[in-house]
């Protein structure tokens, strides 16, 4: 059975602990005080502690504090009294799992425990689940006007957390591949709006103005507003796969340069290409332009 | 257009860059979009106050003495340090940005189109970086999805894993809830087989006549070879329209005729062939592989249901 840490400094209360505890089929420690807990948990880790909340030598929320930094996965349950409710809340805030109110013990504090402990037990279950994830796919369709593509991005970027694909810079940099990879399809494919004109009304110093003022209008339009951005995204331990793909008649030659010259950089025209291309391993157009793959590997 | 503007108030940017008259601009630019701003002369010193709190993004120069942009992007990764790099490009500095980007740099703006483009890309990265903090989801717009699982022979790990299927059951609004709770005992009930019959070669016999030996034997198994070694593989696809599970197994195979009809009301006393017969009426499509060692279920949406038959 469950083994259940009890910090308790008065003497008779413990023994009615114990007694409700015991009764249920639990196994029990008794500590008078925070810091006997803390010791008691480096010794053996309980499955619970329940703690009082007015000790000598590190109160109850003070115990809550500790245990969550240094062991987060064990659940605190508080026992409240009258005159304790302000710490209570504090405990409650920062990190206990539950309370039960001490004039209530024999009726309510078995059962609590027993829901704390069935919460804990699923959470850990599912932790152990996460290890044996070996792949995820998403596949979204997404509207011409105004699509949410950084939602998109951040469920990519979820995924690659929930398979330990590349650190935090990692999933950044896939990210802003993916965003602006979808980004150019919808400019120079859905939009069908070439490089050149895009250039000249960025060059106008009017802070974007009319640049965006152009896409707006034209993602308002038909036959573009009807145009739909479809995102493939499969996920693997090892890898990360973005299919991007429109409706429009594609991406000409020019739309889809990858910058071959560094200079491209100083220019309105391709700059997404040269990140994207930065960014992932591989950048691969289908023949007639309506979709680009792209790879980025990881470890071995 | 996009849908990347929101920016939470108290953002810190740490801004790297030699030249103070660049360096002054840049202030007053990020402060004007509302970051707090740090200024260091060099990567040198821009590597010392990333030992110290985060800030939520790092936009450098490239070309700067003591420590230069590329060697800082370097440091920054080669350390581990969690923070997006943006680089500020000029003339004549392609080749290292290009170097720089590949090392790790998260993004650049050309210096002379700063004041157009700075706050667009700084909007791009954060929004794509943990430090914005809540996102937006795009659940409608997500048609399809799956995931794939490998996993021991532990079926301590079919709870949290049918729990898991579940709720993406009642994300997508594919059945009711007492279907959840049926499609959830079909899962069960498909892993278990997988484990204990596929893997672990267990016959059911055993289990109906002597159930402690049967347990112990499973136990054995599970750290002897050849059964150790094996695997079940869960292959999962979800959508609006219905939900495919696939689940195989290692094993040499069954043949699912042997378990006998499972419209027989007398079956449903046999422990042998109890989770098919639960498994072929809780799920509207069931098949198996010529070798037996992998079951395909489909749960189709009750709306995707009446629309066919209409």
């Amino acid at each position: 059975m469950a083994k259940i840490l009890v910090a308790e400094d008065s003497p008779t209360q413990a023994v009615v602990i114990r007694g409700l505890l015991t009764g249920a089929g639990f196994e029990v420690e008794m500590v008078h005080n925070g810091v006997e807990a803390l010791a008691a948990i480096q010794q053996a880790a309980p499955a619970a502690v329940l703690t009082d909340l007015d000790m000598p030598q590190m109160n109850g929320l003070d115990l809550v504090v500790a245990v969550r930094q240094k062991h987060p996965q064990i659940p605190v349950i508080l026992m409240t009294a009258f005159g304790s409710e302000e710490i209570a809340v504090q405990a409650l805030q920062n990190g206990a799992a539950s309370y039960v109110p001490k004039k209530n013990l024999s009726q309510d504090l078995v059962h609590t425990l027993e829901d704390v402990l069935e919460v804990a037990r699923a959470h850990r279950e599912d932790s152990q689940l996460a290890d044996y994830l070996t792949g995820l796919d998403y596949r979204f369709e997404l509207p011409g006007a105004a699509p949410p593509v950084s939602a998109v991005v951040a469920t990519m970027q979820e995924g690659m957390g929930s398979l330990n694909l590349g650190d935090d810079i990692d999933r950044i940099r896939v990210g802003v591949a993916l965003d602006t990879a979808i980004h150019n399809f919808l400019i120079y494919g859905n939009l069908e709006l070439t490089p050149e004109q895009l250039q000249d009304a960025y060059n106008l110093s009017d802070g974007g103005e009319s640049y965006f003022r152009m896409l707006n209008d034209r993602s308002r339009q038909a036959p573009y507003c009807d145009r739909r951005i479809r995102v493939t995204i499969h996920l693997s331990n090892r890898s990360v796969e973005c299919i991007v793909g429109q409706d429009g008649p594609g991406l000409d030659e020019r739309a889809r340069a990858q910058p071959a010259d560094p200079r491209e950089l100083e220019g309105g025209r391709a700059r997404g290409w040269l990140l994207v291309k930065s960014f992932m391993d591989e950048m691969k157009f289908n023949d007639v332009g309506t979709e680009v793959i792209l790879t980025r590997r990881f470890g071995g | 257009m996009s849908d990347g503007g929101r920016m939470p108030s108290r953002l810190r940017a740490l801004v790297v860059e030699d030249s103070p008259t660049q360096a002054i601009l840049l202030r007053q630019r990020l402060a004007r979009s509302g970051f707090e701003v740090q200024m260091a002369p060099n990567g040198r010193e821009a590597l010392s106050f990333l030992e110290g709190p985060l800030p939520s993004v790092v936009l450098t120069d490239l070309d700067m003495p003591e420590m230069d942009g590329l060697e800082l992007v370097k440091q920054i990764r080669r350390r581990g340090v969690a923070v997006p790099v943006i680089l500020m490009t000029a003339l004549g500095s392609e080749e290292i940005a290009v170097k720089a980007l590949q090392a790790g740099a998260s993004s650049y703006v050309p210096k002379r189109n700063l004041e157009r483009d700075l706050a667009r890309t700084m909007e791009q990265v954060l929004a794509l970086s943990r430090a914005n903090g809540g996102r937006v989801t795009a659940p409608h717009l997500l048609q399809e999805s799956g995931c794939h699982y490998l996993l021991p022979n532990d079926t301590g790990l079919i709870p949290p894993l049918v729990r898991r299927l579940q709720q993406s059951l009642e994300r997508l609004g594919v059945c009711d809830p007492a279907d959840m709770t049926r499609v959830g005992m079909a899962l069960r009930e498909s892993l278990m087989n997988a484990i204990e019959h596929g893997n672990l070669e267990m016959s059911s016999t055993l289990r109906e006549e002597r159930e402690d030996e049967y347990y112990a034997l499973v136990k054995t198994r599970r750290q002897e070879e050849p059964y150790r070694n094996r695997h079940v593989r869960v292959q999962v696809r979800e959508s609006k329209q219905g939900v495919t599970y696939i689940v195989a197994d290692d094993g040499p195979g069954f043949d699912p005729t042997e378990c006998g009809d499972p419209t027989d009301p007398a079956n449903l006393e046999r422990v042998s062939g109890r989770g098919l017969l639960l498994i072929r009426a809780f799920m509207d499509e069931v098949s198996f592989n010529s070798r037996g060692n992998e079951i395909t279920m489909v749960k189709k949406a009750v709306a995707a249901d009446q629309a066919a038959s209409t």
